[in-house]
């Protein structure tokens, strides 16, 4: 971080502001640079912008100030922009979208100067002015056109170009509500209040009683007396003298991106000219989430067309993921509207995360912001990766391990704002998963699960309604017609399955044919099932190293065959197996997946297969049935009897062919189905062939093999570990253990071997330091 | 020069041999054999019996510690010593605090996540085992697995739409 002297001035003209601090040494001091206290630019550090010393609205914004650059999961690299024109549907009109954002601190030299850095809305030009960009922009011309070649515009401001490590401590304060939905009436019961008071619920307020959060800002915490580690003086605000402090976004922003810059020429398109935003907040806070207009965190749409001069056009937000805007009672359409988040449990440590981002020392214990150590066990310390800080932090001691530890000041930084490192601008937080299919719509058809003891009842119910039939009324033909829309009553079943999953039924029914009440008991068969199968830590078999990485592991599925497991992938995870199964078609899949380091799910295999076997059930083509009757010979029929018959037998055979199967259940289902290939040799099946000898069947599916169930049901991870029968301590000893550490060679003893090794610093031949390079690739003992 | 010898004990790629380093003997008016390379001198010195017991040398001129690596018995009872710098023990203390990259080491006391291909492992012989998952959607048992598939709707009176 090197700060722009053209702009800052030397670090020579800084001023330090005395009501800080008055005794602490230079590094523990906050510094401003000086942009003078009145008209008079001579005493000014500014120095470009020569037109007067202002910087002109399209000259770029300086980034030097940023010790840090704030990622992407920071709210001000994830801005929103909201309109406020009456008439036109509230809505978010623009979003910022950076890896990394710039900033800028400043302080406020003087309450409501003309650069007014507290106003958080910016403008356009409108009807021919063009002296409004953005109000709070540093600075883009002056507020009030009329004066700005005359007028230091820029002495609102106090650059913060030190920050002292040891002398500030980030602290966060809320603004809390009751209610949302009344704010006009409700103002009274917003409240600001502390983190630490707020998460406690024996306070007045505290995150039941005022659940609505619309700010977090923060305190900058620092001490007025020399500084140490633990302060002799409680810290307090040290921003809190001068008024306001804001916090500018130096990176373009996309406010008023596509938007006209001035309405009466609206080919001048905002976004031509450099942006730039501040928030700037009462109670002298930093604010890292929320919304704020002028003086307030309301939202109110304007109807007034020169309102745009002088009043907010659009509103920024500093966004939460779960940001909501209230939607008052009123329907006053100047109701105002806030933005705010309900109290979660994971709050706290969002702003958390926010604050982080600023690789500066925070805290939300109260005692720890007053007088706490910078390594006790609540003051933590945001993580800046390559000067970018992205929500991670350390605290207690292992703040000691990072490198602002050792910083100074904020000017101690490596980062350079003119060039950030290069970042992935991808968030890893995908999810995969698997859920249950919804119901089927309604169809033409009934599913029932049917118990296995109960099969053998369901064709003797179709003879049986078939012996009702009243010859004197109609024929069996007709009679099977009328009781199922067909003249074959078996026509009305239209599939059979059996699948060896628990759990299929849903409520109790009776299977019903046509119009039929068999009185079988059933269940409604659900659509599908979702199974979790259980987890399995793949614990590493022999010690965790490499020679784990050579196992095999096979994970058997039933039904859906094996996959092979990564070993590099599943070692010291957890394994699960979930099972998705279409009842509807039998097939089933199995989702094997793992939990990944960030807790989330990741599926690595999808293996397929069927665990239904559709059982075969004649049935009738009814179109083929009436053409049949119409118009085939005696001779065509006997043909057809024949060829029908042999269906049905061979049908019938494959049924019996699954006799035997070892599992019972099977053997009572295949009961069942032989018995149905008897009836059919009894007398009744001469009296349905009477009537259907040109009939000719159809088997509905194919059947399916138990071969599935007859192996193991459960899902079975199989390790197969190459066999080691080394002594490891004679093994270590002759030739040491393959490893690749970098260090000093005192930290190793016996066998070793090392490359590289840097040998200087010690005085002896190039002939003998190569030697001692040879012998200890070659191998020596420490 | 000054001379002493020793009878070490050690491997030679020990690099701190002082715990090794037994009977020395110091000897003084030793030549060295002109010319005298300082990495592998030759000495001169008067032959004593047990003077092949002696496979080590500390040469105070070069403060340097060598291997004997052979003696040779000449004329007038002297004898022709051999020697071959050890830079391991000569630089002991100095290598011992060097940095480098270890890709061998008996310290770290098992195998690690490097692959070694000098450890003797057995891919071909393995041992089996398997592991069930707790649970599974698939049954054996007597129960409700038969899904009947039936035309539906229900009659109603009339024949209204």
């Amino acid at each position: 971080m090197s700060i722009n002297t053209n702009v800052y001035g030397t670090s020579d003209t800084w001023p330090q502001d005395t009501s800080v601090e008055t005794s602490a040494p230079a590094e523990q001091k906050y510094y401003f640079a000086n942009f003078g206290n009145s008209a008079n630019y001579d005493i000014s550090t500014l120095k470009v912008g020569v037109d007067n010393n202002r910087v002109r609205l399209n000259t770029p914004i300086d980034k030097t100030l940023s010790w840090c650059g704030l990622g992407k999961k920071s709210a001000f690299s994830n801005l929103e922009f909201y309109n406020n024109k009456i008439g036109d549907e509230f809505k978010m009109i623009n979003k910022d979208n950076r890896t990394i954002t710039n900033f800028a601190l400043f302080a406020k030299a003087f309450p409501w100067s003309l650069a007014n850095p507290t106003v958080s809305n910016w403008y356009y030009a409108d009807k021919g002015n063009t002296h409004y960009g953005s109000r709070a922009r540093w600075m883009p011309d002056a507020q009030d056109g009329a004066t700005s070649s005359t007028s230091n515009f820029n002495m609102g401001l106090k650059p913060v170009v030190q920050m002292p490590m040891r002398n500030c401590v980030f602290v966060p304060v809320l603004n809390v509500r009751k209610r949302v939905d009344t704010i006009n009436s409700d103002d009274v019961n917003a409240q600001t209040v502390y983190m630490w008071d707020y998460l406690n619920a024996n306070n007045t307020v505290n995150y039941t009683s005022h659940p609505y959060i619309t700010e977090v800002k923060m305190y900058c915490y620092g001490t007025s007396n020399g500084l140490t580690a633990t302060p002799t003086n409680k810290r307090v605000n040290v921003f809190s003298p001068f008024g306001g402090c804001i916090l500018a976004v130096t990176d373009n922003i996309s406010a008023g991106k596509g938007l006209p810059f001035d309405m009466d020429v609206p080919g001048a398109i905002q976004g031509k000219s450099t942006q730039y935003y501040a928030f700037g907040g009462d109670s002298n806070a930093l604010n890292i989430f929320g919304m704020r207009s002028a003086n307030n965190v309301y939202m109110v749409l304007s109807d007034s067309p020169t309102s745009y001069n002088y009043q907010a056009r659009g509103y920024i937000v500093l966004p939460h993921p779960n940001g909501q805007i209230s939607t008052p009672t009123s329907t006053d359409r100047y109701t105002r509207k806030l933005y705010y988040v309900q109290y979660y449990d994971g709050f706290q440590e969002w702003v958390r995360e926010q604050i982080a981002c600023f690789g500066m020392f925070f805290t939300d214990d109260k005692d720890t912001a007053e007088t706490g150590d910078f390594d006790s066990e609540l003051m933590c310390l945001g993580t800046l990766v390559d000067g970018v800080g992205n929500g991670a932090y350390t605290h207690g001691a292992d703040n000691r391990d990072q490198p602002q530890w050792n910083w100074d000041s904020t000017n101690d930084s490596t980062y350079d704002p003119s060039n950030p490192p290069r970042v992935d601008p991808n968030t890893y937080d995908g999810v995969m998963d698997t859920a249950s299919t919804p119901l089927l719509l309604a169809t033409a058809t009934e599913r029932y699960v049917i118990a296995d003891t109960n099969m053998n009842k369901l064709l003797t119910k179709l003879w049986d309604v078939m012996a009702l039939a009243d010859p004197t009324t109609m024929t069996k033909s007709d009679y099977a017609l009328d009781m199922f829309l067909t003249n074959n009553p078996i026509d009305a079943i239209v599939s059979l399955q059996y699948i060896p999953v628990k759990d299929m039924g849903t409520g109790s029914t009776t299977v019903t044919l046509g119009k039929y009440d068999t009185n079988i008991p059933a269940a409604h068969a659900e659509t599908s099932v979702v199974a979790d199968c259980g987890t399995i830590e793949i614990f590493p078999r022999c010690g965790d190293n490499w020679i784990d990485r050579e196992m095999k592991l096979t994970l058997y599925l039933p039904f859906c065959g094996v996959v092979d497991l990564d070993p590099e992938t599943y070692l010291n995870r957890f394994c699960n197996v979930e099972y998705l199964i279409d009842l509807t078609t039998g097939t089933c899949s199995a989702v094997v997946s793992f939990i990944a380091d960030n807790g989330k799910r990741v599926i690595t295999d999808i293996a397929n297969g069927v665990c239904a076997i559709d059982l075969p059930v004649t049935g009738i083509q009814q179109q083929t049935l009436n053409s049949e009757l119409f118009n085939a010979s005696e001779s065509t029929k006997q043909l057809k009897v024949n060829n029908a018959f042999k269906g049905f037998k061979s049908l019938m055979g494959a049924v019996s062919s699954l006799q035997g199967s070892p599992t019972g259940a099977i053997d009572s289902i295949l009961g069942g189905a032989a018995d149905i290939y008897n009836i059919f040799q009894s007398e009744k099946i001469a009296d349905y062939n009477l009537q259907h000898t040109t009939i000719p069947t159809k088997m509905i599916g194919t059947s399916g093999g138990l071969t599935g169930v007859m192996a193991t049901i459960k899902p079975t991870i199989i390790y197969s570990i190459p066999v080691n029968d080394v002594n490891y301590s004679t093994y270590g000893h002759s030739i040491g253990f393959a490893c690749c550490e970098t260090g000093a060679l005192s930290g190793f003893s016996g066998y070793t071997e090392c490359t590289n090794v840097d040998l200087s610093g010690f005085s002896a031949t190039t002939t003998e330091k190569n030697m001692i390079q040879s012998a200890l690739a070659g191998g020596v003992y420490l | 020069m000054t001379i002493i010898l020793y009878n070490i004990t050690c491997a030679p790629n020990v690099v701190n041999k002082s715990a090794f380093l037994n009977g020395p003997l110091t000897i003084s008016n030793v030549r060295p054999n002109d010319p005298c390379d300082m990495l592998n001198p030759s000495l001169i010195l008067d032959w004593f019996d047990g003077i092949s017991n002696y496979n080590y040398v500390y040469i105070d001129t070069f403060d340097r510690y060598y291997f004997i690596t052979g003696s040779t018995l000449t004329s007038g009872k002297r004898c022709v010593m051999s020697c071959a710098v050890d830079v391991l023990h000569t630089y002991h203390t100095a290598i011992k605090n060097c940095i480098g990259t270890v890709l061998r080491s008996e310290s770290i006391g098992k195998p690690t996540m490097i692959a070694d291909s000098k450890l003797p492992i057995h891919t071909n012989q393995r041992t089996i085992d398997a592991i069930n998952f707790s649970d599974t959607p698939f049954t054996r048992d007597v129960g409700s697995h038969f899904i009947l598939t039936t035309i539906g709707g229900t009659p109603t009176q009339g024949g209204t739409t």
